[in-house]
């Protein structure tokens, strides 16, 4: 039986037992690598996605933003409140929102001049040929036409329907005066027969829910227009709406000119390159991921999977010490601890040892990967389960359409094409393959959030570099592969992740130099090779030596890096004078 | 008690500076609001804050053991949200969430160490409740999941982009869709009269990934009504349909598709679609294909579903009566479903006056001795084209949209 305590415990050493943060250094890189490249690729297309006159027009997106509908269900048993039916068809639902907007503003003169329509298609199938050739006659044809009710004389004007006939001459009358109030609110023809369609077409309880609204719309002229107004564009009582509105934010909402958003945009990039790098981590981190979040906001219609997974990647990267392995700040932090060991002259400084030693296990990083790797299990799992209520994926002709999808896969490229023709010659064959790549993808979205806890955790990682893979070289989705393969990194043990740079690191072999402390250029060199030395391959020994030995420093593996990088010799040189 | 193993915290002294110029920054901000209701210092009072709160989150980031500076980062924020102005009213939400985070950052630094675990673990929790809720968003969201993601998730998940079900080609894989726009200039030049524009085209993407021609492929799905299938009233399906097939058909009369059922012919987009993405499509091909001396007399917008081609027809295979069928590309003309949209001017408004064939299939279909193989296919010449397909877009349109915009 679980204690409390046993519970408690549990729950610490999975949340909060210090962890390495050099796996979130890894995924700080990648993730930055991508996003860096993502933006990059929006340099030549700021004004077509996120500009004033982009696919979604700044005007029309900060009206999304402002006033989309949020419903919210009712806490009790009570219905959900519905809007009335409005015509689809453009110019039926203009007549419709006009008819709307000549309704009084006393909310009891309008009942009184709805009182027609409300009956007007009750019972009697003939009162709307009646109202259509009534409400055609001339003020003085109609104002004849009761008189001669009200003499019970001939009807010269026009015949009266059936059921006018069985009804007495003061509700005759009544009826024609309802009609009279009724005619100048439908308005000039053809709308007013539009709003008759459409009052005709709803059905009896859809047209009481018009004349409730009708009757509820407020008294003031410009609220009833604000509602009208709302209901025509959104299709919706704002009235019954939780809120409105969205919780998004973006300087695209805003800028106006192209200096200014390529000024905005110049500024992100080098943010966003600095996070990657690693410097300033904390700021660069929390600026990159609000700039990621920024340019998603205001483009919606463009956005996708990739999108997504960069939001989850960023958020993390901003809870967690990405910064605190593998970056410049931890160089910094490396050349601040030397130059300290350097300053004490042979006393014991124990937190510059202890920096100099690795980056620090933090609670707030395991906190962080297990949040990334809970999130990456609910990600498959939505996915996985999603996949298993649709039909192509049971009868296997999902992996068919992902293999010709001629938007995303290689069908594009003749040999593919002829790929795929010769392999639909054999049905057999084409099955086979197709089974496997539905029960392959099925299988291990769905048990990888549940198999990943055990043993078999690096079959699945495998298993999902392999889906990633796949996905990225077959439908092209390089970024989103990329990006899904940087989350699989927290499933990784540190040490397998400072495996590879220290492999790489260390080939250089091990170099004992000489320096003089006295000479102050030495000594400053001395500090900042110790702090380059994030593999421990130096050994320094106080001496009186000239100068330090180029060629032996060459080996070291970051200074061959550094070789790379452009103007990379330039900072060995200010660095250790190499 | 200080760990001998930690780096020496910053000297609180060297603080001072930066959390002096960030606040400085934003009073500035604050001051040029009151002294200037020109909306042309709006830019300058945005930039202000936003350095301003930069020099103030380095300080915090800097020392983040100290509640002063998560305090100092709170009214930093309390001032900011005063001086970012209404123009710019997205960023006092940035300014708010950032005010709520300092204070977070306040509580946990305050608060005693064995209260941080409760804490951590509580906001651990709620988290994860968040993306439990956006997960089981799409569909049908059971009740207690809409509560929590209206009442309480809604603007959590919104901001981080975390709103997300991660429906990844499920669940099944979406139709592909294209928009076609025919834009016909006024001029007297029939060369430059017509000009077509295919979104997603490969040729569009600048990038060696594709990223955006990916993201343009998001962008025709934005105007397809997959998830909400409307039918019109009564009425109105009487006018579409009268107008759409006239007592009197003249040559330009475009025929039904001869295989598919009469509910896949029309497709009535829904309101949103008619009302807020159409016209912001219209308007942004109207900038973007602007031509001096030659302004735009309209638009003609199509969606077009691309249906997959399936093994045989690929391959061409006999039908029930042992006849081989055609084989078909994945590319071939007919696997082209066009809905005609309308016809828009500039500023994205449909034009005015009834339009017969607005929201109907406009097929392209096979004639009968249209007998090639699917990979030759791509080398057809437009003479070829025109012997083998009835484009009736073209026909429609006055131009070839197909084959011209791609």
């Amino acid at each position: 039986m679980p204690t409390w305590k046993g519970i408690r415990d549990a729950w610490s050493r999975f949340w909060f037992l210090p962890a390495d943060p050099t796996t979130l250094g890894l995924m700080r890189i990648m993730t930055g690598c991508i996003v860096l490249y993502v933006h990059l690729a929006y340099t030549l297309e700021l004004g077509e996605f996120f500009g004033p006159s982009a696919w979604m027009t700044q005007q029309t997106a900060n009206r999304e933003r402002l006033e989309q509908p949020v419903f919210v269900p009712p806490i009790g048993w009570q219905q959900q409140g519905t809007p009335p039916r409005l015509p689809d068809l453009p110019h039926r639902r203009t007549a419709v929102i006009e008819f709307l907007g000549r309704l009084a503003d006393n909310p009891d003169q309008r009942i009184k001049e709805l009182v027609f329509l409300s009956t007007l298609f009750q019972n009697h199938a003939e009162r709307r040929p009646f109202f259509d050739a009534y409400a055609a006659l001339t003020p003085d044809q109609r104002a004849t036409l009761k008189q001669q009710i009200t003499d019970k004389s001939a009807m010269t004007i026009m015949p009266l329907p059936d059921s006018f006939k069985q009804l007495s001459t003061d509700a005759a009358l009544r009826n024609l005066h309802e009609a009279d109030d009724l005619i100048p609110l439908l308005g000039p023809s053809p709308g007013a027969g539009y709003v008759l369609d459409w009052f005709r077409d709803l059905d009896t309880a859809e047209r009481f829910k018009v004349l409730d609204f009708i009757r509820e719309l407020p008294a003031s002229t410009k609220e009833r227009a604000k509602i009208v107004d709302y209901l025509d564009f959104w299709n919706t009582d704002p009235r019954l709406t939780y809120t409105q509105g969205k919780t998004v934010f973006s300087p695209w909402f805003h800028l106006q000119d192209s200096t200014s958003y390529r000024f905005v945009h110049a500024a992100v990039l080098i943010v966003i390159f600095l996070f990657t790098i690693g410097l300033w981590t904390r700021v660069t981190a929390v600026l990159t991921w609000l700039a990621l979040l920024g340019y998603i906001h205001r483009a919606a219609p463009v956005m996708f999977g990739l999108d997504s997974v960069m939001s989850v990647a960023m958020l993390y990267l901003v809870i967690g010490p990405g910064g605190a392995a593998l970056s410049i700040d931890r160089l910094r932090a490396r050349f601040r601890a030397a130059r300290a060991l350097t300053e004490a002259a042979g006393k014991p400084v124990p937190w510059a040892e202890a920096v100099l030693a690795g980056p620090r296990p933090s609670s707030v990083a395991n906190i962080t990967l297990r949040l990334v790797q809970i999130h990456f299990c609910l990600i498959y799992a939505s996915t996985g389960f999603t996949k298993v209520k649709g039909p192509t994926w049971w009868n296997h002709s999902a992996g068919w359409m992902s293999l010709v999808n001629p938007d995303f896969s290689l069908v594009h490229a003749q040999w593919f094409e002829s790929l795929m023709h010769a392999l639909a010659e054999s049905r057999v064959v084409l099955a086979l393959i197709m089974a496997g790549i539905v029960a392959f993808t099925i299988v291990l979205e769905v048990a990888l959030p549940i198999l990943i806890w055990t043993s078999l955790r690096p079959y699945l990682l495998i298993g999902s570099i392999f889906l990633h893979s796949g996905i990225a070289f077959m439908m092209g989705l390089t970024p989103f592969g990329l990006i899904m393969m940087t989350l699989l990194l927290a499933f990784f043990p540190a040490s397998v992740v400072r495996q590879a740079p220290a492999w790489m690191i260390r080939r250089g072999g091990p170099i004992t130099l000489k320096f003089n402390p006295a000479d102050a250029g030495q000594l400053r060199r001395a500090n900042r090779l110790r702090a380059l030395d994030v593999a421990g391959m130096v050994t320094l020994q106080p001496g009186t030596i000239k100068a330090m030995d180029e060629v032996d420093l060459w080996s070291l593996a970051i200074l061959r890096l550094l070789r790379w990088v452009p103007g990379g010799r330039v900072i060995a040189r200010m660095l250790l004078g190499v | 008690m200080i760990d001998p193993s930690l780096e020496p915290p910053v000297d609180p002294r060297r603080l001072i500076p930066p959390f002096a110029m960030g606040l400085g920054l934003i009073v500035v901000a604050m001051m040029l609001g009151v002294l200037s209701t020109s909306t042309g210092v709006d830019g300058p009072r945005v930039l202000l804050c936003v350095v301003g709160l930069v020099a103030v989150g380095s300080a915090v980031a800097a020392r983040p053991e100290s509640s002063a500076g998560w305090l100092t980062s709170v009214v930093g924020c309390g001032l900011a949200y005063a001086g970012i102005p209404e123009s710019w009213d997205s960023f006092k939400l940035v300014v708010a969430v950032l005010a709520g985070v300092s204070l977070i950052g306040l509580a946990i630094v305050a608060m005693p160490e064995r209260f941080r675990w409760m804490a951590a673990s509580l906001l651990i929790v709620l988290h994860l409740g968040g993306i439990v809720t956006a997960i089981t968003g799409e569909g049908d969201q059971p009740w207690l999941f809409s509560q929590l993601f209206a009442r309480g998730y809604r603007p959590y998940l919104q901001f981080t982009n975390l709103n997300t079900a991660y429906h990844f080609f499920a669940p099944n894989p979406g139709a592909p869709n294209e928009l076609w726009f025919g834009i016909e200039y006024d001029t007297p030049d029939p060369d430059k009269r017509f000009a077509w524009v295919v979104v997603p085209k490969r040729s569009d993407s600048h990038d060696p990934l594709w990223n955006s021609y990916y993201r343009r492929i998001k962008i025709p799905e934005f105007a397809s009504p997959a998830s909400e299938l409307i039918v019109p009233l009564a009425t109105e399906l009487q006018e579409l349909g009268e107008l759409r097939d006239p007592p009197e058909r003249d040559s330009n009369y475009v025929p039904h598709h001869p295989k598919l059922p009469a509910g896949q012919q029309l497709l009535v987009p829904n309101v949103a679609i008619q009302k807020l993405v159409l016209p912001s499509f219209v308007q942004h091909i109207a900038a973007a294909n602007e031509r001096s001396g030659m302004p735009i007399k309209s638009i003609r917008v199509y969606r077009v579903q691309h249906d997959y081609v399936m093994p045989e027809q690929l391959v061409g295979a006999a039908d029930d009566k042992g006849k081989p069928t055609r084989q078909i590309s994945p590319f071939d003309p007919t696997t082209y479903l066009p809905y005609y949209l309308g016809t828009f001017d500039s500023a994205g408004k449909l034009l005015p006056g009834p339009d017969a064939l607005r929201w109907w299939l406009i097929p392209i279909l096979a004639k009968d001795d249209a007998a090639f193989q699917p990979q030759r296919f791509r080398e057809l010449s437009d003479t070829d084209y025109e012997r083998s397909f009835v484009d009736h877009v073209q026909r429609q349109a006055g131009s070839a949209g197909y084959r011209k915009g791609r």
